[in-house]
């Protein structure tokens, strides 16, 4: 699925019609209200579907672009007003029938702690969209949650409980990374991910995880039916900071990075240089098995930074590896998923190694710290919800 | 074995169908008498002085749930003697032991650990089907037959039927449970998360101590608070028996034993037919 961020319609339509399918998360901090309806259209014109992601996270934003939007809640604590979530959950539902959408994303605000009054807004929106006429299975409710909330073991199974008994058909699982760390090495972090994606999974819950980064791959292995994800940082790491910044911070520190999908990492151009003239480059190549024609310039007779290889085939070239990588991320059986997963890890983990010894090093895009976190959190996986896993795989 | 409580003259009178009835235990508001009828053979009338809310819903549970692995109910009635009315039911006479009894003697074979879980997770499906939960799986209430091919789950005294109305006094701190194979939201009392993930705790619980020949929970006290405690605070040991290679069994105990219920298997059926799974496997 593709999260969009800033500047990112073009990348979408080209995508959604060079996949001939796809999901596209419409997102109304970066499309106006009146842009919505005809970026959809021309997403289903593409071969693609849509759903839309209200972005209630921090109600009491005032961000221009969100409160420009009439759904926008006019209380920070909008569910506990009926009326005020009467008429947000209507002007939602305006939105979602003129884009078309093909389920509606129920919304919440971020929790920082899974506490009752958390539990309550999502429930409360659950309930409004069933009053107002939705059917449970067009729902997905919003699991929005802090780093800190994420780190909380003791409300795992208040939470599990409660997405087991809401009447929905999924839930939209929204993770703020810790100390706004792009490729993040907190295990317990990733660990609880898992954990959460299981748990609805096995409660016979749809679960689909927005703004992610490649590192969220694993997530198949818990049984996540879609990951989201998009062209800057800020789309594939969750953060709230996003809905405060007046404009796309990210504008000013652009660089161009090349994704090595068997290295699970990025490197800047100027590696890819050095690589060449060190004759290692084709250990940087994508392997066989993914098409990577946008990135193909880079490993042609030209030096790489001279190669013509700007954002957009770098976005391009990203998003499409990982949706080649999504769909070889599920085997048939969960120990092979997992151990598909481990074996991905392991490579990296020596394809980097190897590159690191001749001085390439992908910096802070490189996977290390973040395969150990996901290392750790498999073998959690494994330990509490493997029989399971096992046992329900088929079916789930 | 005492003197019947009841007449003997008044119990012919009352039961026709049944000859050489023969008091076998009692105590409290339950006995027990043994006798021979014509169609059902040996039989076991067993007689309540105290007729509770709680009587007619075991005996619609057991009727309800028609499973080859809970004693049927043939019939049932009131009979009085002298100003006192006795609620009565007629069940098959069971030949075997309790699991109580075969522990202590130790841990179970193999073979036989493997017919307590199937057979009672048979007959919890069937309970799971009807929307009953048991909630006092333990293993006094699991009989086993005498040539060791076949069990029983008895006791549906506290069993709770999902779709009706508790019989738990409301705002009681605890309901009825059994310390030591009670999870801990029959502990807590949460109503509305008492399923058959309940019973599979304490099926799980009953499985350990067959492979282990003891409960964890239990081991080294008779205080309850005590044995809340631990149920409330730990999790199960991984067994370090098992009767499999790939060590399956002792995974699906330990997850059936998992204090988090969303961390159980969700229903009794998907226990049973992973149970047939490992038993299919080589």
């Amino acid at each position: 699925m593709l999260q969009v961020g800033w500047g990112m319609k073009e990348h979408c339509r080209t995508l959604v019609r060079k996949w001939g399918r796809g999901t596209v998360i419409l997102s109304p901090r970066d499309l106006e209200p009146e842009r919505l309806a005809p970026f959809a259209s021309r997403i289903s014109d593409a071969g693609g579907r849509t759903l839309f992601d209200p972005q209630i996270y921090v109600p009491h934003s005032d961000h221009e672009r969100l409160t420009g939007h009439a759904f926008w809640p006019r209380t920070a604590d909008y569910w506990t007003d009926p009326s005020e979530l009467s008429r947000v959950v209507a002007e939602l539902l305006r939105v979602n029938q003129s884009c078309q959408t093909m389920q509606i994303i129920c919304p919440a605000p971020i929790a920082s702690v899974v506490s009752d009054d958390t539990l309550k807004a999502v429930a409360a929106g659950i309930s409004e969209l069933r009053q107002q006429g939705i059917p449970s299975s067009r729902i997905l409710a919003t699991v929005a949650l802090t780093s800190d909330a994420l780190r909380n073991e003791d409300r795992a199974e208040v939470l599990s409980e409660a997405i087991e008994g809401w009447d929905v058909d999924g839930i939209y699982l929204v993770a703020e990374h810790p100390n706004r760390e792009y490729l993040v090495s907190d295990p317990m972090w990733v660990a609880r991910i898992l954990d959460i994606v299981a748990g609805a999974r096995l409660a016979q819950k749809t679960v689909l995880v927005g703004y992610c980064s490649h590192q969220m791959l694993i997530a198949a292995a818990a049984g996540a039916n879609a990951i989201a994800s998009g062209t800057w940082l800020n789309v594939r790491a969750f953060s709230t900071t996003k809905f405060d910044e007046p404009d796309e911070a990210a504008v000013s520190r652009r660089a161009t990075w090349y994704y090595a999908p068997h290295l699970l990492s990025e490197f800047k151009l100027a590696f890819l240089d050095i690589a060449r003239r060190l004759g290692v480059l084709p250990s940087l190549q994508y392997q066989s098995g993914i098409d990577g024609s946008y990135a193909a310039p880079l490993f042609g007779q030209t030096q790489p930074t001279l190669a013509g290889f700007g954002e957009a085939e770098a976005f391009r070239h990203y998003l499409h590896c990982l949706w080649q990588q999504v769909g070889i991320a599920r085997r048939p059986t969960f120990k092979e998923t997992v151990a598909a997963h481990e074996a991905a890890i392991a490579n990296a983990d020596t394809g980097l190694a190897a590159l690191r010894k001749t001085g390439i090093v992908a910096q802070e895009r490189g996977f290390p710290n973040a395969a150990a976190a996901n290392r750790a959190a498999l073998s959690v996986l494994k330990a509490i919800r493997g029989p399971i896993l096992e046992l329900e795989w088929p079916a789930l | 074995m005492g003197a019947s409580p009841l007449d003997a003259a008044l119990l012919a009178a009352q039961f026709p169908d049944l000859t050489g009835i023969t008091y076998v235990t009692g105590g409290g508001q339950k006995w027990v008498y043994t006798a021979t009828h014509a169609k059902h053979g040996t039989v076991a009338l067993k007689v309540f002085s105290d007729f509770t809310q709680r009587t007619p819903r075991e005996v619609e549970a057991v009727q309800k749930i028609a499973c080859p692995h809970v004693p049927e109910i043939f019939a049932t009635g009131f009979l009085t003697s002298g100003s006192q009315r006795y609620f009565w039911l007629l069940e098959p006479w069971l030949h075997g032991d309790n699991l109580r009894t075969r522990l202590a003697a130790g841990a179970l074979s193999d073979e036989l650990v493997l017919l307590v879980a199937r057979d009672v997770l048979c007959a919890l499906s069937a309970a799971e089907k009807n929307r009953i939960v048991h909630r006092d799986v333990k293993p006094e209430n699991i009989y086993i037959n005498s040539a060791n091919t076949k069990c029983w789950l008895l006791d549906f005294g506290i069993a709770r039927h999902l779709e009706r109305s508790t019989l738990t006094r409301a705002g009681a701190g605890q309901g009825p449970l059994s310390a030591g194979y009670a999870p801990p939201e029959q502990i807590q009392n949460y109503k509305d998360k008492i399923d058959s993930r309940t019973d599979l705790f304490a099926l799980g619980v009953t499985l350990y101590e067959a492979l282990m020949g003891v409960n964890p929970f239990t081991l080294g006290t008779t205080d309850p608070n005590e044995i809340l405690r631990r149920v409330m605070n730990t999790e199960l040991p991984r067994p370090i028996r098992d009767i499999d290679p790939d060590r399956r069994f002792s995974d699906l105990v330990m997850v059936m034993t998992r204090s988090r219920r969303s961390l159980r298997p969700r229903t009794a059926l998907k226990t049973y037919e992973w149970l047939a799974a490992l038993r299919a496997s080589p």
